[in-house]
């Protein structure tokens, strides 16, 4: 993996963890370019009015304490990239955030400014509906050449992220720690497989844990780098919501999975439902929505289908896709036992049934 | 006066020969007990002065040495107070010698001098008969109720007695009037166990195709089998069904089992030999002690007590973990080794293993009814071991039994056909297996497989793209070829046919992992749907 640091100036000023970050910004502008900021004189740095007593001395000191090259050396030995908005390639839907982060980390391959993008957000907690749903969707976007943004957290992040590179898609993940630390754990085998082509993405130092108060903070990330969210499942005052409520706030078309009434997962979405957010009702109407709002149609590629013998034929007009049964296909299709084995077999190789539990086939 | 008599000891399910010896002489009037024994023996001291005095007898005020040999190994059981008894009997003269030499007894006093019955009255029997050519012990004393357990031995004489005052009476009778008194076994006891008397039928079993194929090749090959399927699908009703279409036992078999049951305690009066192969069915609460066997001192656990028979683990899930794990080696070996107090004991414990499960908590998956989350049923699996699931041959889906089938009037196949034919099958594995340690297909090593699982170039390149498929691994794709190698027996096939690897894939054993991917891709299905 190949690092790429631009500028080391601006690395050096984003971990200047003495500074807030609309400092960083103002103070970046006031003196044009963090290059600026690490050669002033304190005279220059006062007469700019943006710093308290304190945080001027501790500049002073960081001037002279900290390279920005030896900064940027270490991050390159971790094979991490940064980027700050002083650069083109900073994404520019994030720019139009108000409080946008100062600079990125990031690994991989950071995602074009012309690309389309589409999060998929929802509960870590899902249920299978949910995160069947949230695979769907995430299918569906990289088959139409969205790329997706989420969070790699369990449940509907993932579920959207896996959906999404399973169609060959491009997809980013925002991380609540460093980028270099992969939570939660079990997702280290799609964290790689993001990064094949996509990124991932943090505004938190390498190396940085986890913590709770990360989550909502990475999540108006997630919402600025898309010009889509997709809730898939929510529960009222959770994090999803956080994304939802940050993306009306930025301008961004919010999507809801409606769910039923009753189930405590759904009542997240059901509520932005109510209140106004755009409701998917299928994905033929979700593909319609998003061709709408990008001015051009979106085509899926159609799936060939393969010639199948009158036994096949026979066995797969019992299919179904909800799993069934061998039993009930056996009685069904009327084929003998063997017969029945043998059907099965090829269709499977076909790629046009699954068996997803022992003796239960679903078409695909 | 001195004088010693013949007993048994019970290690694991066998009977070892011991010595009660009693010796009288001069000195301060004290019992002492002698010979490495455990705290119930030594505790017959005083049980048997009064069991005496209760008969009429006073011992004498005089010195009374009691030794139990072999004294190196440890001695434990309450069937020594007959002969320590009657050792002391014999030693004040009450009992005649010439007769003594031919007596082996065991039996457990009251205070009162009743006897009551004891455990392991079968193996000492066996035992007995054993060594009868070398030992001239032809005579069996035992508890009256344990007289017929002792008649199933037909090589030995059993004298069955009430009490010692009994005993005393018995023994001073002439070989004639002695011979009238031996236990008469009664004609047709074994009637009631004999091996065709199941209570349950395949008869019984509706619809259910899969499941049916299932057990019949897991009863013909030896193939442990997982049930998964929805509660009240009949998954206990088909588990309890295996036994009846499971050849009739050997009588090597028979006499093993049994013994099992005779030092268990659980060898019924009026049964006779155990003919019926078990079927044992412990509830998940079940400790390992329980299960393994063992405890303070070590008895058979239900995987002993299931030998030559099934252990149906019903809801897996519920089930310890360890004590699960501990299942492993067993199931390996084929017995058990419990090492207590410097002593190890073997018990037998070869049986066919089926275990049940729902598919995840609420039991519906993969139907449309299930409402489970994802977290949910992964949580489910994950309380099963891998490695254990590893060793079950078959998975077999049990359904839900649709209307339609229980009333369907077409009649099912008895367990009397269907034995049939696994007896015929199992003919052609003890054919094949004649030379080898092992009989059955599903013990087939690894490194036999090549030799009688060839597959044919057909066969060959299913396999190759089943195994990339379905996520094979090594020995998975070992224990396929197993049970399509039964598959193949039971169809008559000289070697496994494609059709018979494909039956046999579509029953292999479950891969946790996949199985949690597959319930992402069902939901999704269902979803599109």
């Amino acid at each position: 993996m190949k690092s790429e640091i631009k500028n080391p100036y601006a690395l050096w000023l984003n971990q200047a963890r003495f500074l807030s970050t609309p400092v960083k910004k103002a103070l970046a502008e006031g003196l044009h370019g963090a290059a600026n900021i690490y050669r002033a004189n304190p005279m220059e740095l006062a007469s700019a009015n943006l710093l308290s007593e304190e945080e001027l001395d501790n500049l002073i000191l960081y001037q002279k304490d900290c390279r920005p090259e030896d900064l940027a050396d270490e991050l390159r030995k971790k094979a991490i990239s940064f980027v700050s908005v002083e650069e083109d390639t900073y994404p520019t839907r994030l720019r139009e955030v108000i409080d946008h982060p100062y600079g990125l980390y990031y690994r991989g391959q950071l995602m074009s400014n012309r690309s389309r993008a589409a999060s998929i957000v929802g509960a870590r907690k899902c249920s299978a509906y949910g995160y069947s749903t949230a695979r769907e969707i995430g299918y569906l976007m990289g088959r139409t050449g969205f790329t997706v943004v989420s969070g790699m957290a369990r449940g509907i992040d993932s579920a959207g992220q896996e959906g999404c590179l399973e169609a060959g898609g491009q997809t980013v993940a925002v991380l609540g720690s460093g980028v270099d630390v992969i939570y939660p754990p079990e997702n280290k085998s799609l964290y790689e497989r993001i990064l094949e082509k996509g990124c991932v993405i943090s505004e938190f130092e390498p190396g940085a844990a986890p913590v709770g108060k990360h989550f909502p903070q990475r999540n108006r990330i997630i919402s600025g780098l898309s010009d889509h969210v997709i809730v898939v499942e929510a529960r009222v005052r959770s994090g999803s919501l956080i994304t939802a409520q940050m993306a009306c706030q930025q301008n961004r078309n919010l999507l809801v999975v409606p769910g039923r009434i009753n189930d405590p997962m759904s009542q997240g979405t059901n509520h932005l439902i109510e209140m106004g957010a755009a409701i998917i009702p299928s994905e033929e109407r979700l593909i319609e929505k998003l061709s709408e709002e990008a001015g051009m149609p979106l085509n899926l590629s159609p799936v060939k289908k393969p010639s199948l013998t009158i036994r096949e034929k026979c066995l797969y007009q019992c299919m179904d896709y909800y799993a069934r049964s061998g039993e009930d296909l056996l009685n069904e299709s009327g084929l003998s036992f063997r017969d029945f084995l043998e059907a099965i077999h090829l269709l499977s190789e076909k790629g046009l049934i699954r068996e997803i539990s022992r003796q239960h086939y679903v078409k695909i | 006066m001195y004088s010693s008599v013949a007993t048994a000891a019970i290690f694991g399910i066998d009977s070892l020969h011991v010595t009660c010896e009693a010796d009288i002489s001069e000195g301060l009037p004290v019992t002492t007990y002698l010979g490495y024994l455990s705290q119930e023996v030594r505790e017959s001291k005083d049980r048997i002065r009064t069991a005496l005095r209760n008969t009429g007898i006073c011992l004498p005020p005089k010195r009374i040495t009691i030794n139990i040999s072999p004294a190196s190994i440890r001695k434990s059981g309450s069937t020594f107070d007959l002969p320590i008894a009657a050792s002391i009997l014999a030693a004040i003269g009450l009992l005649p010698e010439a007769l003594l030499r031919r007596l082996v007894m065991i039996g457990e006093l009251s205070l009162e001098g009743e006897l009551l019955p004891v455990r392991g009255v079968l193996p000492t029997a066996l035992s007995m008969k054993e060594r009868l050519p070398d030992s001239g012990e032809d005579i069996l004393i035992v508890p009256r109720d344990n007289a017929e357990e002792a008649g199933l031995c037909p090589d030995i004489r059993v004298l069955p007695v009430r009490s010692l005052r009994e005993l005393i009476d018995l023994l001073s009778l002439g070989e004639e009037e002695l011979t009238l008194h031996f236990y008469q076994r009664k004609e047709g006891a074994d009637q009631e166990n004999s091996a065709d008397r199941y209570s349950a039928d395949f008869r019984d079993l509706h619809g259910q195709v899969f499941l049916r194929r299932a057990l019949e090749i897991s009863a013909t090959g030896g193939h442990h089998l997982l049930m998964i399927g929805p509660p009240g699908s009949g998954k206990t009703m088909a588990a309890s069904l295996l036994p009846g279409i499971l050849p009739p036992m050997s009588p090597e078999e028979v006499i093993r089992l049994s013994k099992i049951y005779s030092v268990s305690g659980m060898l019924n009066e009026h049964q006779g030999l155990l003919q019926k192969r078990p079927f044992r069915n412990p509830h998940h609460t079940i400790t390992s002690a329980g299960l393994i066997g063992g405890g303070m001192k070590a008895a058979p656990g239900e995987i002993s007590l299931a030998t030559s028979g099934i252990l149906f683990l019903d809801e897996l899930p519920e089930f310890q973990r360890n004590t699960l794990e501990n299942l492993r080696e067993p199931l390996e070996a084929r017995s058990v080794t419990l090492v207590r107090n410097n002593l190890s004991i073997t018990y037998p414990a070869d049986f066919l293993l089926v275990c049940a499960m729902n598919p995840c908590p609420c039991g519906q998956y993969p139907g449309k009814l299930c409402h489970c989350s994802y977290g949910a049923i992964s949580s489910y699996l994950s309380r099963v071991s891998q490695p254990l699931l590893d060793r079950m041959d078959l998975t077999a889906e049990s359904q839900a039994v649709s209307f339609r089938d229980l009333i369907a009037s077409d009649k099912m196949e008895s367990s009397a056909e269907i034995r049939a034919r696994v007896i015929q099958a199992r003919k052609i594995q003890a054919l094949r297996f004649r030379d080898k340690p092992y009989q059955l297909n599903s013990r087939i090593p690894v490194r036999d497989l090549n030799e009688f699982c060839q597959l044919t170039g057909q066969g060959i390149r299913y396999m190759e793209a089943a195994f990339k498929e379905q996520h094979l691994t090594a020995r998975s794709f070992h224990r396929i070829l197993r049970t399509a190698r039964t598959i193949a027996d039971l169809e008559g096939h000289e070697n496994p046919e494609v059709t018979d690897l494909m039956e046999a894939v579509s029953y292999r054993s479950m891969d946790k992992k996949y199985w949690q991917e597959d319930a992402v891709w069902q939901s999704m299905s269902a979803f599109r749907g």
